[in-house]
């Protein structure tokens, strides 16, 4: 096997899909990346078994071939090397890689191609096509939300919902909630749900390319293409929790507040919570929200008053902080609003103006205080 | 008084043969005679705990009932009691908090006292009352103690296990080289049979020869211990007392009457054990962060594994990660004769964050309910399904 392939090229090509290498694995095949070559088309697959990712690259071949090479050692001499051209050259009767540069010569030991798992093909039933920004935004806007609890499988993965008109992603914790709507992205004929790794929606919002992207589905697949790209995950197959029996439809207190003071307010009063329960008390009089804390254990106390839009009975809530912070980081509006019921029902938050075509909801369940 | 310039005083409180004594209590008959509370001698039963008498013959701890009966043939062997003993360490440990501010229970026949800044309390004399205070135990639990006094805990440790039993000693501050020169290092904490035979081989017969080595040294051949131990040779140690609540683990072991090779029925052991480790962690309102699975095979290598997850109490969770810890750990083809369940980084659940879904909700109720049953009609009255 040989090509002749600029560094930067291979770079790029294997930036994509690294990030689905494991760190370290049960099997070691899995910290390689399997280099196929036909003719002039370079194809580089990476998995861990429940995502796999390929990209294609146009090189200059000379001999077709296959072989799995080390991802962290190859990785780490293309990053060191110049943007210069290298041949590659693989002997695959001994699996020995040899990277030739004009000044110097690379051996590593690889693995044969027959050793790494096969990626999934892919039947295709229906593919539906998703803007590059749409994917990162909604992405980027929930993931935080995902539970690494691996006794609920359900919980750490995305549930993706494709409706008609309407795609709709919900994600939880059992403590907190963020479910988003869009509309307006064309008619589809697909109509599924499916709940994604946690692992490979953050692959697609780092990988998704500007323009159109597609989402194809089959039964125990979902598979993303970029460009040249493309991300094949198994889907989580167990049942969602019923999230939507959860969002409450009659918080009828509302309380409207400028994101930023209140973030910045709540990071600063969090300082003062107590190590272990991070919990902050927020007190609500006409507008007027109070945030305070305190530590039992260390002492020290905080508390700070934000003006806010508030005219419902007075009342207090507590909050895990560290909760309250993650959803107001992921709401980008200059106001959010709160509507509330009492103070051991769920919160939700919105922002106060949506975006065209989106409709973001997040849930949060308050902490018991010991009044 | 400025409260860091304060000597700290440290009492260490070692109940003699403690399960021998409480079994003097209900048979008086048993005293002054080789007895030892353990297992029967027929099945693969252990030495709980030997009377001075029968540790004369050579009888120890841990050591097979069998082995046992053959180095002194007229021991008198009486069957556990540990939920009384249990009771009876927790009564001492209420009259002590009494005595002295801070009392640690290290374990079921150990204590540690702090009586630092309680000298003008007890007329200026700290020796005289840890004197009275072995009277107190003898008079009011009728238990031979042995107890110690010193400027930490590792050296109250090392000094009560030169007089038992039945010993008091005094450490004076800034004698603490002195007094532990001459002793052997396996007198040291921390120095188990595989430190000392590696120290011995390297010279280190007496504590004065660790005080006379580098601490580079000894981290060379013992590493972090090592440390630890140069520190401890040279009489410093420890001086914060953890109360009780501070509990950093809660775990259960069982030692099976015969060697088990039945998956299942070693599962549903887990299982106990696990019931057993989340009613107590309930009882306390905690929540486990890490669950560990020990086990040992037949041939008494011991194998252990933890993992963690969220925040718990509750049965079915914590066996399914207990039982997947033992599935991973249960690959040879050996029997096993011991299993063991442990919980630990706790969270205190005074404040709870609510939960969205209401199955767990019932969930907490069904278990508080379970665990209500138990303490009224005993451990064995309700069991959950399988999971």
């Amino acid at each position: 096997m040989k090509f002749i392939v600029t560094s930067s090229e291979l770079q790029k090509a294997l930036t994509k899909i690294s990030g689905v290498v494991p760190s370290k694995s049960t099997l070691p095949i899995l910290e390689n990346i399997l280099f196929d070559l036909t003719k002039n088309t370079l194809k580089l697959s990476a998995t861990d078994l429940e995502v796999s990712m390929s990209a294609t690259i146009e090189v200059k071949g000379a001999e077709d071939g296959k072989i799995a090479v080390p991802a962290k050692r190859l990785m780490e001499t293309i990053r060191a090397l110049p943007d210069i051209q290298l041949v590659f050259h693989a002997d695959l009767s001994a699996n020995r890689i040899k990277m030739i540069t004009e000044t110097g010569e690379y051996v590593l030991m690889g693995e044969a191609s027959d050793e790494f798992p096969t990626i999934p093909q892919f039947k295709a039933e229906e593919k539906l096509s998703l803007s590059g920004d749409l994917l990162r935004r909604m992405i980027n806007r929930m993931i935080f939300a995902v539970s690494t609890d691996e006794l609920r499988p359900a919980m750490t993965g995305m549930l993706l919902q494709v409706r008609e008109t309407e795609l709709r992603a919900v994600v939880t914790d059992g403590h907190r909630l963020v479910r988003i709507n869009y509309t307006g992205i064309g008619k589809m004929k697909l109509k599924k749900d499916i709940i994604v790794p946690a692992k490979a929606m953050s692959l697609v919002s780092r990988s998704a390319e500007e323009g159109e992207n597609t989402m194809a589905v089959d039964t125990t697949h979902v598979q993303f293409t970029f460009g040249n790209t493309t991300l094949t995950s198994r889907v989580i197959e167990e049942a969602y929790p019923n999230y939507e029996a959860v969002i409450p439809l009659d918080n009828d207190k509302k309380l409207t507040v400028s994101r930023d003071l209140l973030l910045a307010a709540v990071r600063r009063v969090a300082l003062y919570s107590s190590s272990t329960t991070h919990q902050i008390r927020c007190t609500l009089k006409k507008n007027e929200l109070r945030v305070s804390a305190e530590d039992m254990d260390f002492g020290g106390e905080a508390k700070e008053k934000v003006v806010c839009d508030y005219s419902a009975e007075d009342m207090e809530i507590g909050f895990n902080s560290t909760y309250l912070i993650d959803i107001l980081s992921h709401i980008d509006s200059d106001e959010v609003e709160f509507r509330l019921s009492s103070a051991v029902r769920a919160a939700i938050v919105t922002p106060a103006k949506q975006k065209p075509n989106e409709d973001l909801l997040m849930l949060v369940m308050p902490m018991r205080l010991n009044v | 008084m400025n409260s860091q310039r304060r000597t700290p005083h440290i009492a260490h409180l070692d109940l003699d043969c403690f399960y021998v004594s409480v079994e003097r209590i209900k048979n008086p008959s048993l005293r002054g005679k080789p007895v030892i509370v353990g297992g029967s001698p027929n099945g693969r039963g252990v030495v709980a705990s030997a009377s001075y008498e029968a540790r004369a013959f050579g009888v120890r701890s841990a050591m097979p009932t069998a082995r046992a009966l053959r180095l002194c043939p007229h021991l008198l062997i009486a069957r556990s009691h540990f939920g009384e003993y249990e009771a009876i360490s927790r009564k001492l440990y209420v009259r002590m908090k009494e005595l002295a501010p801070v009392v640690e229970r290290a374990s079921i026949d150990e204590m540690y006292l702090d009586l630092t800044g309680c000298e003008s309390l007890y007329h200026n004399d700290l020796f005289a009352f840890v004197k009275r205070l072995q009277q107190i135990v003898w008079n009011e639990f009728t238990l031979p103690c042995t107890i110690s006094l010193a400027a930490n805990k590792a050296v109250a440790k090392i000094a009560a296990g030169t007089v038992k039993p039945h010993g008091v000693i005094y450490v004076p501050p800034g004698a603490e080289q002195e007094f532990l020169a001459p002793l052997p290092i396996e007198a040291l904490p921390g120095v188990g049979k595989k430190t000392e035979e590696l120290l011995k081989r390297h010279g280190f017969i007496t504590i004065s020869d660790l005080q006379q080595a580098t601490p580079e040294r000894l981290k060379d051949l013992l590493g972090k211990h090592g440390r630890w131990i140069f520190e401890v040779a040279l009489g410093r140690g420890p001086t914060h007392l953890e109360e009780q609540h501070l509990r950093k683990s809660i775990s259960n072991e069982r030692t099976f009457s015969y060697d088990i090779s039945n998956r299942s029925e070693l599962e549903s052991k887990l299982f106990g054990l696990t019931e057993s480790v989340c009613s107590t962690l309930r009882s306390r309102q905690w929540k486990a962060r890490t669950v560990t699975v020990k086990l040992r095979y037949s041939d008494f290598s011991t194998y252990t594994r933890a993992h963690s997850i969220p925040p718990t109490d509750d049965d079915a969770i914590v066996f399914r990660t207990a039982r997947r810890l033992f599935r991973e750990g249960d690959t040879r083809a050996l029997a096993i004769r011991l299993l063991g369940v442990g919980l630990s980084h706790f969270e205190y659940e005074a404040q709870p964050q609510l939960s969205l879904y209401p199955s767990e909700v019932k969930r907490g109720k069904a278990l508080q309910a379970v665990d209500a049953l138990r303490r009224k009609f005993g451990e064995n009255i309700i069991h959950t399904g399988g999971v």
